[in-house]
């Protein structure tokens, strides 16, 4: 177990090295960065200095190395615009996004297996049909509509929630709706699926000719196993709102970390960039860690040697 | 059937909760994009100069005819020398944290904008006005005078003076950078309360502020980023103030109860640029350019594209220095067709193309295709039709002059008519059109040396003849900024896109 960790770990801090490498590359892709930064007014010695400020001015190589110590060392440098560490901007806006991740998981979770199960053990019924009609409904959705939507029926027009940005418990129930919904129709039809699959298992015919109810059939055996897909693209769904969610959240002016990576792009401000990217990276390679590992919890067969 | 009840109840409880909310003496702006530091220094988007103002002041402010008049400065003026300039400030005013704002901190304000360009620190809107001044000294005369001296003669110096914000030197000279970003000393009527970055900052009423108190006890710039989230925070009385609205947003909400649309010429102008030398032959001759702007039926095309909101521009320059008497092309087909014969063209010309950004300029691709077919009236025709780009590379054809006959361009922007005359200059970069007029050279030499203001004004109204009648351009309109106002709020915009709020009256329930 602790040399398969070792080895995830290992794994995890190529991945994190590459995806730092290229995010330090699309800085000099798009051209001389410190011409990008400025504007149009700025004098040719203005552009000059400003590009020593940065340190464009020395030679990639000697960049790079500089950029690849000082990320392993946590320190992302300071954004040009905010004036203020990457790190701590980042830091600053977690508690937003794991706010908003929370919540939108609740949802998923809470709605997704319940009727994924519910939609196995009743296959065909009236109510797997509405069920996976809704869901393939709410898949088809693009979340900016959804959004813009559940802002105009329920924000304007029967006027119950706040619209938009972050404060109280009320202004987290549209955004972690919109952003849930995708994923709750998603998860719902792979637990189903799931499930489906499981329940044609000899050991689950066993288990019911051994007399047990078939409620500790559904929930006991069948669930258990059904839930290890599950868990993988659940882990890989927490991944990702983690690292931001761009389009909700710019619906909602809600300030997590897709809003700051959208406002890093827009104002070219390099090391910001570099940072959510590699941020982002990071959470996501945690999180998929997390996820392989709890694979041996769930199903004790499986075992990381 | 009970969760529905409790669902229904909750709704229904938080819908009184946020009705009983009391009626605040509270005004709210939704912006798209956030104040990125609190650094005056660094900032330069109108957003952060339109909060800023609230909070930290410069010596000359630009009021809304866009005349320069006193704000920290109560007079100036220039000595024999010609690049001295004598300023008076304004008496006993003081810093938010108590330090007296004088000679000192101007002196020292606008030695920490050359500091920071020595760094290279040059991202704000100062770090351009002060080189722009060429100001070489900063000379402390007495507690209430400053002698200013630039490298070279500068009529335009008040004007400059109105980018470069005055910052308290005891707090400003130990910050850090990080400190710097966060905190704001000014001596504006507001000083700010709490911010939270790219969600809102709030600003709270300066009880000592020198001035008129302002009219409100707490502004709020919001971050929205998007429109239709704006609007329905504007519909339901969240926000009293969404700036920059699409026009077609703005025609969503005429009527809507409780809001009302603002529209304003703005400083920039849309316009087709001729290239006048060096490209197609026919574009050469005066005549055919002046053709291709009696060809255009901009009635028309205003109705079409801008709900007939828009005005055709006439004045090349923006106010105070528009040439409001000038009058802009009529449609006038026939004309156009004897100028064009005259020219000896009867039957017109072909050229390449017609090039356009999408996506820059409200509706231009459409205004493009309009303006094509229209001179396809005269008989003016475009071989590969229009040519659309995305800004990124059209803004690198216009730097590389990669142009055809006719393309797509702008205007305006400052409200400073030597910075706009340069535009037309042939050594101008940004002249895009080739174009070279021996008496707008010799004028613009004259612009140059001219300290007296009425005698540039005249300058300045010259010009604009020069360039109507010459026609580099084809004429097309005065971009209108369009502002979404809740009807509780007096308040207009102001042409340069600044919002300022402290003298804004909020109405009473029965008005």
């Amino acid at each position: 177990m602790l040399t398969y960790i070792a080895k995830r770990l290992l794994q995890a801090v190529f991945i994190l090295w590459a995806v730092a490498s290229i995010s330090f590359g699309l800085t000099f892709l798009a051209g001389d960065p410190a011409t990008l930064m400025i504007g149009d007014n700025w004098t040719a010695e203005q552009v000059a200095n400003f590009r020593e400020y940065m340190g464009f001015d020395r030679p990639v190589l000697v960049q790079y190395g500089e950029f690849l110590q000082r990320i392993a060392q946590g320190d992302f440098g300071v954004s040009v615009r905010q004036q203020i560490p990457v790190t701590r901007l980042i830091l600053e806006r977690l508690p937003a996004t794991l706010e908003l991740t929370v919540a939108a998981l609740l949802i998923i979770v809470g709605v997704a297996i319940p009727v994924g199960v519910l939609s196995a053990i009743r296959r065909n019924s009236l109510s797997d049909r509405l069920a996976m009609g809704g869901a393939l409904l709410a898949q088809s959705v693009p979340t900016f509509w959804l959004g813009i939507m559940l802002i105009l029926v329920v924000g304007v027009f029967l006027q119950a929630l706040p619209i938009s940005g972050r404060g109280t418990f009320f202004h987290l129930i549209l955004p972690a709706i919109t952003l849930a919904t995708f994923s709750t129709a998603r998860i719902a039809r792979l637990v189903r699926s799931s499930m489906l699959d499981v329940l044609g298992n000899d050991y689950i015919r066993t288990a019911r000719a051994k007399g047990l109810s078939a409620r500790k059939v559904n929930y006991g055996h069948a669930l258990r196993n059904a839930l290890i897909p599950v868990i993988t693209l659940l882990g890989i769904e927490v991944g990702s709102l983690l690292g931001g969610a761009i389009i909700t959240e710019t619906v909602f002016a809600y300030p997590g970390i897709g809003r700051l990576t959208i406002q890093a792009i827009a104002a070219r401000d390099i090391p910001l960039v570099q940072g959510v990217i590699t941020f982002g990276a990071m959470i996501f390679v945690l999180v998929n860690l997390l996820v392989d590992l709890s694979y041996s919890v769930l199903d004790p067969r499986i075992r990381h040697e | 059937m009970r969760n529905v009840a409790i669902f229904m109840l909750a709704i229904a409880l938080a819908s009184s909760f946020l009705a009983c909310e009391p009626p605040v003496p509270s005004l709210v702006v939704a912006n798209a994009t956030d104040v990125s530091t609190l650094d005056p220094y660094a900032m330069f988007s109108r957003v952060e100069i339109s909060m800023a103002d609230h909070v930290i002041q410069t010596l000359t402010f630009l009021d809304r005819d866009m005349e320069v008049v006193p704000w920290l400065a109560t007079s100036w003026q220039r000595l024999d020398d010609d690049v001295t300039w004598e300023i008076t400030l304004r008496d006993s005013v003081r810093f938010h944290n108590g330090e007296p704002f004088d000679a000192g901190a101007v002196a020292f304000s606008i030695d920490q904008v050359n500091q920071r360009n020595a760094e290279g620190k040059t991202l704000g809107g100062a770090t351009v006005a002060v080189p722009a001044a060429e100001i070489t000294q900063v000379e402390v005369v007495d507690d209430a005078t400053v002698r200013i001296t630039t490298a070279r003669p500068k009529a335009l110096l008040p004007f400059y003076l109105t980018q470069i914000p005055m910052v308290a030197p005891g707090f400003y000279g130990s910050a850090s950078d990080e400190v710097r970003a966060e905190q704001m000393v000014g001596t504006g009527p507001y000083v700010v309360g709490e911010r939270i970055r790219d969600s809102h900052i709030t600003l709270t009423r300066n009880p000592d502020y020198w001035g008129d108190a302002p009219t409100t006890e707490r502004i709020t710039f919001r971050v929205i980023p998007e429109v239709s989230t704006q609007l329905a925070e504007l519909e339901t009385g969240g926000v009293h103030v969404v700036p920059n609205l699409p026009i077609d947003q703005a025609q969503i909400l005429v009527g809507s109860p409780g809001i009302r649309v603002e529209t304003i010429e703005g400083g920039r102008r849309v316009l087709i640029g001729i290239t006048t030398a060096g490209g197609p032959v026919p574009l050469q001759d005066r005549r055919v350019r002046q053709a291709l702007n009696y060809a255009l039926d901009f009635d028309a095309i205003n109705e079409g594209l801008f709900g007939g909101r828009a005005t055709r521009m006439s004045h090349i320059f923006n106010p105070p220095h528009a040439h409001d008497a000038l009058k802009p092309y009529p449609y006038d087909p026939e004309k156009a067709r004897t100028l064009l014969a005259e020219a000896g063209y009867p039957n017109g010309f072909e050229l390449t193309s017609l090039d356009t950004p999408v996506g820059k300029w409200i509706q231009d691709l459409e205004l493009a295709q309009a303006v094509a077919a229209q001179l396809g009236e005269i008989g003016v025709t475009f071989r590969d039709g229009i040519k659309s780009f995305e800004w990124g590379n059209y803004r690198s054809k216009l730097l590389s002059y990669d142009l055809p006959g006719l393309f797509m361009q702008a205007s305006g922007g400052e409200f400073e008519l030597a910075t706009e005359a340069a535009d037309l200059t042939i050594t101008s970069p940004s002249n895009f059109y080739r174009w070279e007029h021996a008496e707008y050279e010799a004028l613009w030499q004259d612009l140059q040396q001219e300290l007296d203001l009425e005698r540039r004004h005249a300058i300045g109204l010259r010009m604009q003849e020069i360039v109507l009648e010459e026609a580099p351009w084809i004429f097309l309109y005065i971009q209108l900024d369009t502002y979404g106002v809740s009807t509780a709020i007096d308040w207009s915009p102001r042409m340069d896109e600044i919002v300022h709020l402290w003298d804004v009256r909020v109405r009473t329930k029965d008005e």
